[in-house]
């Protein structure tokens, strides 16, 4: 397939090199800006979190503001 | 004929697959982490001017430290910091431990207690990637100091124990540690993040309790940011 592609590039072969690199770039900038953040979050290491705890006291009973 | 396209295109296939999965890593540990450590350092510091700077010679207006209101979520409200992680380790604490709050810096669990309060402050962090901030928690050792500076107090924490649990113990993060019901009368602080390194079997936890809260005005004594002695 890169084979194809390299045949379809105009020009000569310093032409066709510029235009692959830019493909390159072009490829690299689309999935460090996209790709690779949406797919991140879905890596075993992001969770780092227990389950909120059940029961857990609403902001408004939390220790902080029952002056004990 | 066939054959060899086939063989061929299989081949760039997989080399494209290598391709970029060494283009994650590099993303991943290059990239993503060092924006995201600089946004952290930035968010830091606007912390930082956000609270009182310490009035020199001036008595504070109140001895002990004012509670404080509950952040919104996402609200950056406090900077926690771990000397044994590195004299200038600094992250900021938000409200909330949603997978957006977390990729900004520590988060706090929503109804646990605010720092410096009675109960247990509950906060939670990455441990591999977005800067891998908590990558070495495992050199925390008992009695190392853990401070979380609000707008009122440095709130200077010592680490009792470390425990690998569970992913499912929600009781890490009860008033008090692992005895979920028990009417608190201690300051705990409860620091989660995942274990093993870049894997999520189990939760990496350091559970500390408060020493002091020192009001803002009087200004953190360095000896509390010191490195510590290896252990």
């Amino acid at each position: 397939m890169y084979a194809a592609l390299w045949r379809r590039l105009p020009g000569g072969r310093l032409a066709k090199s510029v235009s692959a690199l830019a493909l390159f770039a072009a490829t690299v900038v689309v999935l460090f800006a996209w790709v690779f953040p949406a797919v991140s979050p879905h890596l075993p290491f992001e969770d780092v979190t227990v389950p909120a705890p059940t029961g857990a006291p609403s902001p408004t009973s939390s220790p902080v503001s029952t002056q004990k | 004929m066939t054959f060899r396209i086939l063989v061929r295109t299989v081949g760039e296939l997989l080399f494209t697959a290598g391709v970029l999965v060494g283009l994650f890593v590099v993303w991943l540990l290059g990239w993503q982490a060092h924006v995201q450590s600089a946004e952290q350092a930035d968010a830091v510091s606007g912390l930082e001017r956000s609270f009182d700077p310490p009035t020199r010679g001036a008595a504070p207006a109140s001895r002990a430290p004012t509670a404080l209101p509950e952040p919104k979520p996402g609200e950056a409200f406090a900077v926690l910091r771990i000397p044994r992680l590195g004299a200038d380790w600094a992250k900021p604490v938000r409200e909330g431990v949603g997978g957006d709050v977390l990729a900004q810096g520590m988060g706090r669990y929503p109804g646990t207690a605010m720092p410096g309060a009675v109960g247990n402050v509950g906060i939670a962090g990455h441990r591999s990637g977005h800067g891998n901030p908590l990558l070495d928690i495992d050199l925390i050792r008992p009695g190392d100091v853990l401070v979380i500076e609000t707008k009122s107090a440095y709130n200077v924490y010592r680490a009792v124990r470390h425990e690998i649990v569970a992913p499912d113990r929600s009781d890490v993060v009860a008033p008090v540690p692992q005895r979920p019901g028990v009417k608190p009368t201690e300051r705990w602080f409860t620091l989660t993040t995942c274990s093993p390194r870049w894997g999520n079997a189990a939760r990496y936890i350091v559970f500390s309790r408060l020493e002091t809260a020192i009001p803002r005005a009087q200004g953190l004594p360095a000896t509390y940011l010191a490195a510590p002695k290896e252990s």
